[in-house]
């Protein structure tokens, strides 16, 4: 039997149904739990917020159409600062697929000592390196997850590698879900080539075949209860004007589980509207603040040639530093870049000789989430940057500079606002020493993670080590906000692992689940 | 169009300012009207599609528009400022100390920046050799470079 999409928008009365399984959400989390249980006979129903596009309505829209059609708050979602802390601009999808759309494609596992982390950190044996291995592999097969090899290499990224070498530091080869990319360099803005094996090309055509049906613009309100048993979902059907839309027709889904997939910035919400109480709920969220380094060379390099992201470096992991390729769109590389007019003008001239380099901070977590306060969709989300990892994103710009000159940059382009490009080293280094305001820092997450963290004790989690909320039955969490602590890599590998291995569980004990 | 005519005609003038470049006589030379219209236009859009920003973004124009006392001295909306000054202001703002501004001018820059060079005539300028919604050219293997 097939299912189907559905437009929510183009629905013309309220919607009621019956499943065995519901899920919120159809990003690496919901769409790998709905794929696992449609393969195992479950009529899956997802429900989507967002809209549907087919990859050739991507492929034609330019960077900003993305971002205003498909990315949470028009592409201008943030987590507001405290303190001494940048803000931080925050990439998260909305749509069918969700964030999976807009990644680079990197993919890793959760390093092995996160791993022993959780397991001799926080008690959780279940989270092991090899408790996982099996959903690893699963993963990996089904989202075509290949090393990109060196000829893939923009010269952006060459020219980093060049000089990390000379001061003796190894970039390796990065690893991404694709199959057959031709080095467009704009994976974060929806793949031209359609190469890119996000989980609407991945995973849900898979559940769609064993029927699996997915309802767009279909925005959940609460989940509903028998007692404390989950038994469905309520919300509403939206429609045009606009990206977000008006509320059009009501839909009620009765179903035996329900389960909550809709990221971190926007799972909290939805418990805590269905009455799920917790200290730990939109709390200890970390992000992986992010930023770019920009290396200004004599000759062409024409960056925008190559794979997005194709190597990293873990030189300085015990630094709690990830070094990891990337060059964007060139307009929105040109945003970033410092001046007004003339000036402006003349740095954007030079685009063709700017290289790239991307640096991550594996974070403490300092996110908490709120309502807002203006209403509508979009929770606020403040972050108080730890001095800690304050001064490991200052530590990470130098590096990167370091790289830059080192391979023959004549000026190195930090991600300062308003700062000229540095012309020496000791200009640069200078920054360390005695930096510029933390809110001049030009950053950003594509990872948040921990709103809803998995323990094994209810005074310590939202989540048992199984998805399962506190408190409640037949209700679960599987996406980036079960994760226990920051993990220090790209998120969507390991929360589509977290999520087969939960849907497993399920799986397993459906009979106790749909009993319990 | 979500801004009303005051909102229209600050935001011109900073997107103006934001595009103006040197001629060859190195003087200042501005966009022409269209592509000023055009990036205003596109950036009333965008909003349309955010929850949050139309209001705050509203408020960043407002802020941009009446602070050129404190950088520049003149007692006028940017609007008012004649281009040479207003772009003055600009980099000053952008350059400020204070970081909240500095992030304030940020929230501005980048959507302007990115939509104005969606526009072809300043997408050129970049150097980038394709529309941004083109496939990539591949070298073809064995053809002479």
């Amino acid at each position: 039997m097939s299912g189907e999409i559905l437009h929510g928008r183009e629905l013309s009365g309220p919607l009621e149904e019956s499943v065995d399984v519901v899920v919120v959400g159809s990003g690496a989390g919901g769409a790998v739990f709905a794929a696992q249980l449609a393969e195992d006979g479950k009529s899956v129903l997802v429900l989507e917020e967002g809209p549907h596009y087919t990859p050739e309505e991507i492929r034609a829209m330019t960077p900003s159409q993305v971002l205003r059609r498909m990315w949470r708050d028009a592409g201008m979602y943030a987590a507001l600062g405290v303190g001494q802390t940048p803000v931080i601009s925050l990439a998260m999808g909305r749509n069918v697929g969700g964030s999976s759309v807009h990644t680079g494609g990197v993919c890793f596992r959760i390093p092995s000592a996160v791993h022993h982390d959780w397991v001799k950190g926080h008690g959780l044996p279940e989270l092991s390196e090899a408790a996982l291995e099996a959903a690893y592999l699963d993963v990996e097969r089904r989202v075509h997850v290949v090393e990109v090899q060196p000829h893939e290499r923009s010269r952006s990224t060459q020219k980093f590698a060049e000089g990390a070498a000379k001061l003796g530091v190894e970039f390796k080869n990065l690893r991404r879900n694709t199959d057959g990319c031709e080095g467009n360099s704009r994976c974060n803005f929806g793949c031209p080539k359609g190469a890119k094996m996000s989980v609407d090309l991945s995973y849900l055509p898979g559940a769609i075949a064993r029927g699996a049906r997915l309802v767009s613009d279909a925005q959940v309100e609460r989940v509903l209860f028998d007692g404390t048993r989950a038994v469905g979902v309520e919300g509403w059907l939206t429609g045009p004007p606009g990206h977000y839309g008006a509320r059009k027709h009501r839909f009620k889904i009765h179903a035996k589980i329900v389960v909550v997939a809709c990221g971190t910035v926007h799972t909290p919400e939805v418990l805590a509207n269905s009455g799920v109480r917790s200290k730990h709920l939109g709390r200890h969220i970390t992000l992986h603040p992010a930023f770019r380094m920009g290396g200004l060379f004599d000759e062409p390099l024409d960056p925008w040639n190559g794979a997005m992201q194709s190597a990293y470096s873990d030189h300085y992991e015990h630094e709690g530093i990830t070094v990891v390729g990337m060059y964007p769109p060139v307009n929105v590389l040109s945003s970033g870049l410092p001046g007004v007019g003339p000036s402006h003008r003349a740095i954007v001239r030079q685009n063709r000789s700017i290289a790239v380099q991307g640096g991550m901070v594996h974070d403490e977590g300092g996110g908490v989430l709120h309502r807002s306060p203006l209403g509508g969709r979009e929770p606020l989300l403040t972050y108080e940057m730890v001095p800690r990892d304050l001064a490991r994103v200052r530590r990470a710009i130098t590096l990167l500079g370091e790289m830059a000159f080192a391979a023959g940059a004549k000026a190195v382009i930090p991600p300062i606002f308003g700062l000229d490009p540095i012309t020496s080293l000791s200009a640069l280094r200078a920054l360390e020493t005695s930096p510029p305001d933390a809110r001049k820092i030009e950053c950003m997450a594509f990872h948040p993670l921990g709103s809803a963290k998995m323990s094994n004790d209810p005074r310590r989690g939202v989540t048992d080590v199984w998805g399962a909320v506190y408190g409640m039955k037949g209700l679960y969490v599987v996406d980036g906000s079960v994760l226990p602590t920051s993990i220090g890599v790209n998120s969507q590998v390991p929360i589509m692992s977290m999520a087969t291995r939960l849907a497993w569980a399920v799986r397993d004990r459906w009979a106790r689940v749909v009993r319990g | 169009m979500i801004f009303g005519a005051w909102h229209q005609r600050q935001l011109g003038a900073i997107v103006e300012a934001m595009l103006t470049d040197h001629d060859e006589r190195g003087e200042l030379a501005p966009p022409s009207a269209e592509v000023t219209r055009l990036v205003v236009e596109d950036l009333s859009d965008w909003l349309t599609h955010s929850q949050t920003m139309p209001t705050a973004f509203k408020a960043l124009i407002a802020l941009l528009a009446l602070l050129p006392l404190f950088f520049v001295g003149r007692l006028a909306s940017v609007a008012g400022l004649p281009l040479d000054v207003r772009v003055t202001y600009l980099e000053r703002f952008e350059r400020t100390k204070v970081g909240p501004l500095s992030m304030a001018f940020i929230a501005m820059k980048v959507p302007l920046v990115i939509s104005a060079y969606e526009v072809p005539e300043n997408l050129r300028v970049t150097g980038f050799d394709r529309s941004l919604t083109e496939r990539r050219r591949l070298p073809v293997a064995g053809a002479s470079r």
